[in-house]
C-alpha cells in the first residue's frame, strides 16, 4: 500500500506539470498575454502605479521573454521547491521554499495572505456540511431498507433526483428572497458570517444583567451559517441519499444477506451488520470527491450570501481582473482535485477488503 | 417406521407479480426421515428452490406468500412459529447452503467472523470459543491450515473452498437437517465430486438428513435415497432412488432419462423433450405436461380410440391430438406402484390407485444406480460428478469408490 | 458539484418471454424474435415515466428554441398599416433563425420521408444541407440593423392599423418598451404574463428565446465532449500499450481542473464568446466519456466477434466503427445526457455571476435580477427562469437515469 501511494505521488508530478502548464498557457495566450493587466484602460492608474506594476510583472515573469521562460519563472515562484529569489535578485540553490503566490495589485496585498483568510471560511462551510449530509444520507439508507416496496421506494428515487437537479442559484436566491428578507420572513440574516457587533459579544449564550437574552457569538455565527450550509448541502445530500438508498436496496437482495438470514440472524442485525457495512462503501469513497468540488461548489453560495470564502474571492478577482489571485486559486483547485482522487483511491482500499494495490 | 423429521404437507406458495398471481409451489407434499437424503429434481422454474426456501420461511413476504399447508418439523408446524422462534430454528436445527458460493459470503468480513457469528447465534459461548469451534468446523470440511484461513476474506478463496466454508458454517451448530440448494451447480466437475463426497461423509458422521435440490440426475444417482420429481410447481413423481431409475412412471421423468446422452450409443441427434417449460403465469389447463407429452399423443392416435376421448390442442406452431382428460384434468399424485407415486392419467391402473401421502423411510442399498436398468452405464450429462468409469457390464454396480 | 454518476435501484419489470408449449425443436423461428439491442434498450428507456416526462419537456424547449421568433415577437406576422400590407416578422428574421428553421425542416423530412436512403445517408444529407445553408443564410438574410419596436403600438394607438396578426407573446426579447415608460421590473400583469426585467424587457419573451441558448450550449458542448472522448478513448482502448499510457496522463491532466473554475479563468482573460464557452465546456468534460469508451473497447477487444472481424481481414476502420463502436457507446449515451444537464447548469451559473453572454437572453442572467438593492426581492425574476433551469436539468437527468437503467445488464434479471 505504501509503495502504491509513493507511486501515485510520483505519477502526480507529470500531471501537475501538465495542469499548471495548461492553466498558465491559457492565460499567457489570451489577448495581451501575461502582462495584459498593464494594458487595461479601466484601471485608471497613475503613472507611478503603472510603473510599479510593470516592475512587478517583469520581475515575476519577464515581460519580454518567451512564453516558456515566463512559465518556468512562474512555476518556480509558486512551487514549494525551487530556486528561491535572494534579495540581490539572483537565484539561490534548489531547495524547499515557501511558495510565492504573488501580489494582488487590485487590492494591494499579497495573495497568500488573502487565500489564508478565505480558505478557512470555505473549509468551515464544507466541514459543517459533511457530517450533516452523511448522517442524513445514512439514515435515509436505513429507512429505505426498512420500508422496501412501499411508497418510499418508488417515489424517493425521483425525489432525490429532482432535489439534486435544483440549481444552486435558484435555491440560494429563493432562500435569501423568502427567508432572509424584510418582505417575507426574516428568520435568517442575509449576509456575512457574523453580526457586525459579534466580536464584542460573549461566546456562549448568556443572560445579561438587564434580563435580556444574549445569543452570544457562537449562536450568532451558527445562525449566519445556517442558510449557506443548507444551500451547499442539499445537492450533496440528495446525491448521497440516492446512492445510499440504491446501495442498501441492492445489498438487501444480495446472496450473502440470504445466507445471513438462513443462519438465523434477525432483521436488525442483518441490516446493521451485513447490509450497511457493504452499503457504506460507495458513500465513504464519495467523500474524497468532495475535495475537488469544494471551491467550485462554494462559488455560488458564497456570492449569494456574501460569505468571504474562496469562491467569492475567485469571482471577485475575476471581475477585477486580478490575475495573480485567480491564477493561484485555479491552481489550488487543481491540486485539491488531484489530492482528492488520491485520497479516494486510498479510502477505497482501506474500506473494501477486496481492493488491493499490490 | 421411524418418525419423520420433516413433513411438508400440501404446501402452496404464491407470488404477486406484475402479471398477476403466480404459484411456484402447488400442493407439494414430501417427507424426510432421519439420516435420509431426499432429492427434489426439476428444471429451472419448476418450483424446487421456492419449496426449499419455504421450509425456512426465507421467501420475501411482500411479493411472496405462503397460502396454505403445513411444514411439520419435529412435531411443530414451522408456519405457525413466531419470527423469533423461527430464528432459532434457522441455522440451529435446520441449515441451508446455496448455489452460489461466490456471492453467498459477505465480502467485507473474514470467514472466521462469519462462521463465529453463526455459532454465537445458537450456542452460548464466548467469542474466543466460537472461533475455536469455527476453526474445528473448517478442519471438518477438509480445509487445511484452518487457523490461517479463519482470518481470510472470501475473495481470497476459490469457489470450491468457499462452498466448503458454507458447509462448515451450516454445520457448525450441528443441525439435524441440511437443505442444499444446488450446492454443486456452480462448481467445476472435479470439485463437485469432492463436495458431494464431503456431504456424504458429514452425513454419516453426524447422522443428519439432507434435502437436496438439484437438476442433475447424476448427482441424484450418487447421493439420494428418495427422489421427488417436480414439474410446473408440483411433484409429479416420488419414489426410492432404485425404483425411480428402474421404472420411471411419469412421461416427464422418462423424458429426462432418455435425454441423457449414452456413451457408445450411435445417434445422429440427442433426444430431448420437445417444447419448453410452461410459463407459471400462463399454465396450460389439465396436466401441465400435456403439450409436450409423447404418451398422450400416442394414446390419442391409437386405433380404436373413442373420438370423444380425444381433443385437438394447439401449442406454439403445432396442432395435434391428445387425450381429453390429459388436457382438462390435472392428475393427482397417486401411489401407482408400491412405494412409488406418480401423477399421470396414462399410468396403469391410475384411476384405482390410492391418493396417499408419499412417505418413504428408505435408505439406498446400492453405491450407484444404473440408468435404464440395462446395459448402459450411469454416465449422465457432462455435469455428473464422480462417475469416473463406466461399467459396460451394466446393471447395478456395487463397490468402493 | 458532485459527480453525475449516482446509483439507482429502481428495477425494471421482470421480463417473461417463455411461450406456453413453444414450437418443437424443428421449427426455424420463434414467434417473437428479439428486437435489436438498440431498439429494445431505447424502447425500455423511454417506456418509463421519467424519461417520457423529460423527453416531453425537451421537445417543448426545442420547439420554443426553433420557433421562438414566431412565438414571442413584437413584429407582427401580418400587418395592414395605412392601407399597406406587410409581414414585418419575416423581414426581421436573423440568419440564425432561418438556419434553425431550415435544419428542423430537414430533420423532419429525413425522419419521416426519404425512404429511399439508409439512416446514415440521411444524416449526411441533413448535415450537409444545413452546413450549406449557413453561409447562404448569412449572405441573403439581412434584417435591418436598427429596429423600432414601438412603431406598431404607437400606430395602433393612433388608429392607423387596419389589421394586425400578432404572435402569442407580443414582445421581442430586446424590446425595451421605449414607448411605455415605468414598466421596469414589474410583477406579472395582464400585459406581461411573467413580468418585466430591469430594462423593461418582457420576461416570458426572453425566457422563450433563452431556451435556444440553453439547448445550443447543452448540445454542442456535449457533442464536443462526446466526440473527443470517443476518439481518445477508442484509440486508447483499441491500441492499448503506449497510446494508453499517454492517454491516461492526458485524461488525468484534464480531469484535475474543475470545469467551472477553469471556465471562470478563461472568461476572465478572454472575451465572452459563445463558441469559446462551448468549446471549453466540451474540452473539460470529455474525460469521463474517454474512460467509458476505453473500458468498453478494452473489453471488446478480447471478444470473439472482434477477433473474428480482424481475422477476416476487415480494415481497422470498419472494425472500429461498425463492430466495436455500436457496442461500446452505451455508457457514453448516459453520460451525454447528464452532460447536457451539467453544461446548461454551468452556463446559467456564469450568467448569474454576470460573466456570461451579454446580449443573448439567459435564464441564469435573469435569475440574477431577482436580488436588488436594499434587499427587495423580485420573485418573478427568480421563480420563472429558475424553474425553467430546474425543469431542463431535471429532464435531462431523468432521461439519463432511464437510459442507464435500460442499458444496465444487471437489471435485466428477474427480481
Amino acid at each position: 500500500m505504501l509503495s502504491y501511494i509513493v507511486r501515485r505521488l510520483l505519477l502526480i508530478v507529470p500531471t501537475l506539470l501538465g495542469m499548471t502548464a495548461l492553466v498558465f498557457f491559457i492565460v499567457a495566450l489570451s489577448p495581451g498575454g501575461v502582462g495584459a493587466a498593464l494594458l487595461s484602460q479601466e484601471m485608471g492608474m497613475r503613472p507611478s502605479e503603472r510603473e510599479a506594476l510593470r516592475k512587478y510583472y517583469n520581475e515575476r515573469y519577464g515581460l519580454d521573454k518567451p512564453i516558456v521562460v515566463q512559465y518556468g519563472r512562474w512555476l518556480n515562484s509558486i512551487s514549494p521547491i525551487g530556486f528561491p529569489k535572494r534579495d540581490d535578485g539572483k537565484l539561490g540553490t534548489f531547495r524547499v521554499k515557501a511558495p510565492d503566490l504573488g501580489e494582488s495589485y487590485a487590492r494591494g496585498r499579497r495573495v497568500d495572505g488573502m487565500i489564508l483568510e478565505a480558505l478557512p471560511v470555505t473549509l468551515l462551510l464544507n466541514a459543517i456540511s459533511l457530517p450533516l449530509t452523511y448522517g442524513i444520507a445514512t439514515l435515509v439508507g436505513i429507512y429505505a431498507a426498512r420500508h422496501r416496496g412501499k411508497l418510499f421506494d418508488t417515489v424517493s428515487g425521483s425525489f432525490f433526483l429532482a432535489l439534486w437537479s435544483v440549481p444552486v442559484i435558484l435555491a440560494g436566491v429563493l432562500m435569501i428572497g423568502y427567508l432572509a428578507n424584510q418582505q417575507y420572513f426574516k428568520w435568517f440574516p442575509a449576509a456575512g458570517l457574523s453580526d457586525m457587533l459579534a466580536g464584542s459579544k460573549p461566546f456562549f449564550p448568556a443572560r445579561m444583567p438587564s434580563g435580556e437574552f444574549e445569543p452570544g457569538w457562537l449562536l450568532d455565527r451558527l445562525w449566519h451559517l445556517a442558510l449557506p450550509v443548507l444551500c451547499l448541502s442539499y445537492g450533496q445530500f440528495a446525491f448521497l441519499s440516492k446512492l445510499s438508498r440504491g446501495a442498501v436496496l441492492e445489498n438487501m437482495r444480495a446472496d450473502f444477506v440470504r445466507t445471513a438470514r438462513a443462519k438465523g440472524l434477525g432483521e436488525r442485525d442483518v441490516l446493521f451488520r451485513h447490509v450497511l457495512s457493504n452499503s457504506l462503501i460507495p458513500l465513504i469513497t464519495q467523500a474524497a470527491h468532495l475535495l475537488p468540488a469544494m471551491i467550485a461548489g462554494s462559488v455560488v453560495v458564497e456570492t449569494i450570501f456574501s460569505v468571504p470564502g474562496m469562491g467569492r474571492l475567485l469571482v471577485d478577482s475575476i471581475k477585477l481582473k486580478d490575475r495573480e489571485v485567480f491564477l493561484s486559486i485555479t491552481l489550488i483547485a487543481g491540486v485539491l482535485t488531484l489530492a482528492g482522487y488520491l485520497l479516494a483511491d486510498i479510502l477505497y482500499a482501506v474500506v473494501d477488503p477486496r481492493v488491493s494495490y499490490e | 417406521m421411524a418418525k419423520p423429521l420433516l413433513e411438508i404437507q400440501d404446501l402452496n406458495v404464491a407470488f404477486n407479480t406484475e402479471r398477476g398471481q403466480v404459484m411456484p409451489v402447488r400442493d407439494v407434499s414430501l417427507t424426510v426421515y432421519p439420516g435420509q437424503t431426499v432429492a427434489v429434481v426439476g428444471e429451472s422454474g419448476s418450483g424446487k428452490s421456492v419449496t426449499a426456501l419455504s421450509v425456512l420461511r426465507l421467501i420475501p413476504q411482500p411479493p411472496g406468500k405462503i397460502l396454505s399447508g403445513r411444514i411439520v418439523w419435529q412435531g411443530r408446524d414451522l408456519l405457525t412459529l413466531s419470527e423469533k422462534e423461527m430464528r432459532s430454528v434457522r441455522g440451529g436445527e435446520i441449515a441451508m447452503i446455496f448455489q452460489e458460493p461466490m456471492t453467498s459470503l459477505n465480502p467485507v468480513y473474514t470467514i472466521g467472523d462469519q462462521i463465529a457469528e453463526a455459532v454465537m447465534l445458537h450456542q452460548r459461548v464466548t467469542s474466543r470459543q466460537a472461533f475455536e469451534i469455527a476453526e474445528q468446523s473448517l478442519r471438518d470440511v477438509g480445509i487445511a491450515d484452518a487457523g490461517r484461513r479463519l482470518h481470510e476474506y472470501p475473495h481470497q478463496m476459490s469457489g470450491g473452498m468457499r462452498q466448503r466454508v458454507m458447509i462448515a458454517m451450516a454445520l457448525s451448530c450441528k443441525p439435524e437437517l441440511l437443505i442444499a440448494d444446488e450446492p454443486t451447480t456452480a462448481l467445476d466437475v472435479t470439485i463437485q465430486a469432492q463436495i458431494l463426497e464431503l456431504l456424504r461423509k458429514l452425513q454419516r458422521e453426524n447422522g443428519m438428513s439432507i434435502l437436496l435440490i438439484t437438476h442433475d440426475l447424476g448427482v441424484v444417482a450418487e447421493q439420494a435415497d428418495v427422489v421427488n420429481v417436480m414439474y410446473a410447481s408440483r411433484i409429479v413423481e416420488s419414489a426410492t432412488v432404485e425404483e425411480l431409475f428402474d421404472k420411471p412412471q411419469h412421461p416427464y421423468t422418462e423424458g429426462l432419462f432418455r435425454s441423457i446422452p449414452k456413451l457408445g450409443a450411435y445417434a445422429e441427434r440427442l433426444d430431448t423433450i420437445p417444447g419448453t417449460v410452461p410459463n407459471p403465469a400462463r399454465f396450460p389447463t389439465g396436466c401441465k405436461f400435456h403439450p409436450r407429452c409423447p404418451r398422450t399423443r400416442a394414446a390419442a392416435e391409437e386405433p380404436g380410440r373413442d373420438a370423444r376421448d380425444v381433443i385437438e390442442v394447439t401449442s406454439g406452431d403445432e396442432t395435434f391430438r391428445v387425450l381429453r382428460k390429459c388436457a382438462t384434468d390435472e392428475p393427482a399424485l397417486r401411489e401407482v406402484r408400491p412405494r412409488h407415486w406418480g401423477a399421470c392419467h396414462l399410468v396403469e391402473n391410475f384411476d384405482r390407485s390410492p391418493i396417499t401421502s408419499p412417505q418413504l423411510d428408505h435408505h439406498r442399498s446400492v453405491a450407484a444406480v444404473a440408468v435404464d436398468g440395462g446395459a448402459q452405464a450411469p454416465l449422465a450429462t457432462a455435469t455428473t460428478a464422480g462417475v469416473t468409469t463406466q461399467d459396460l457390464a451394466g446393471g447395478v454396480r456395487e463397490g468402493a469408490r | 458539484m458532485s459527480s453525475q454518476l449516482s446509483a439507482s435501484a429502481v428495477a425494471l419489470p421482470p421480463s417473461t418471454s417463455v411461450a406456453v408449449g413453444g414450437p418443437t425443436t424443428d421449427s426455424p423461428r420463434s414467434p417473437d424474435a428479439p428486437r435489436s439491442f438498440w431498439r429494445r434498450a431505447l424502447g425500455d428507456a423511454f417506456a418509463r415515466y421519467g424519461a417520457r416526462i423529460g423527453a416531453a419537456w425537451v421537445i417543448l424547449l426545442a420547439f420554443c428554441g426553433v420557433f421562438a421568433p414566431f412565438i414571442a415577437n413584437t413584429h407582427p406576422l401580418l400587418l395592414k398599416m395605412d392601407g399597406q400590407w406587410s409581414m414585418p416578422l419575416f423581414r426581421h428574421l436573423t440568419p440564425g433563425d432561418v438556419v434553425l428553421l431550415f435544419a428542423t425542416a430537414m430533420a423532419a423530412l429525413a425522419y419521416f420521408g426519404m425512404r429511399g436512403f439508409r439512416p446514415s445517408q440521411r444524416l449526411y444529407i441533413v448535415v450537409g444541407a444545413v452546413l450549406l445553408m449557413i453561409p447562404l443564410a448569412r449572405w441573403f438574410v439581412t434584417p435591418p440593423i436598427t429596429v423600432n419596436y414601438s412603431q406598431y403600438r404607437e400606430a395602433e394607438k393612433a388608429g392607423r392599423v387596419q389589421y394586425i396578426l400578432r404572435t402569442p407573446v407580443r414582445y421581442s426579447p430586446t424590446d425595451y418598451l421605449r414607448d411605455l415608460p415605468d414598466r421596469r421590473l414589474s410583477p406579472p400583469t395582464r400585459h406581461h404574463w411573467m413580468g418585466t426585467e430591469r430594462d423593461s424587457a418582457d420576461v416570458l419573451s426572453r425566457m422563450i428565446h433563452a431556451a435556444r441558448i440553453a439547448l445550443t450550449i447543452g448540445f454542442i458542448s456535449t457533442g464536443i465532449a462526446v466526440a473527443i472522448g470517443v476518439v481518445v478513448g477508442g484509440l486508447m482502448g483499441f491500441y492499448a500499450g503506449t497510446v494508453d499510457i499517454i492517454g491516461m496522463r492526458l485524461i488525468e491532466i484534464f480531469e484535475s481542473i474543475p470545469t467551472l473554475v477553469l471556465l471562470l479563468t478563461i472568461v476572465a482573460v478572454f472575451e465572452r464568446n459563445i463558441y469559446l464557452m462551448m468549446a471549453i465546456i466540451g474540452l473539460t468534460s470529455w474525460t469521463s466519456n474517454a474512460r467509458f469508451v476505453r473500458a468498453e473497447f478494452l473489453r471488446l477487444r478480447k471478444q470473439d466477434f472482434v477477433q473474428a472481424a480482424i481475422a477476416a481481414g476487415l480494415p481497422r476502420r470498419s472494425v472500429i466503427f461498425r463492430h466495436m463502436l455500436p457496442n461500446g457507446v452505451a455508457p457514453v449515451l448516459v453520460s451525454a445526457s447528464f452532460g447536457v444537464a451539467a453544461a446548461i447548469l454551468i452556463e446559467s451559473v456564469l450568467s448569474f455571476l454576470g460573466l456570461g453572454l451579454v446580449q443573448e437572453p439567459s435564464w441564469g442572467g435573469m435569475l440574477n435580477q431577482a436580488r436588488n438593492e436594499g434587499g427587495a426581492f423580485s420573485w418573478w425574476m427568480a421563480i420563472f427562469p429558475g424553474t425553467a433551469i430546474f425543469l431542463t436539468v431535471f429532464a435531462y437527468n431523468l432521461i439519463g437515469e432511464s437510459l442507464r437503467d435500460a442499458l444496465d445488464p444487471k437489471l435485466r434479471k428477474l427480481d
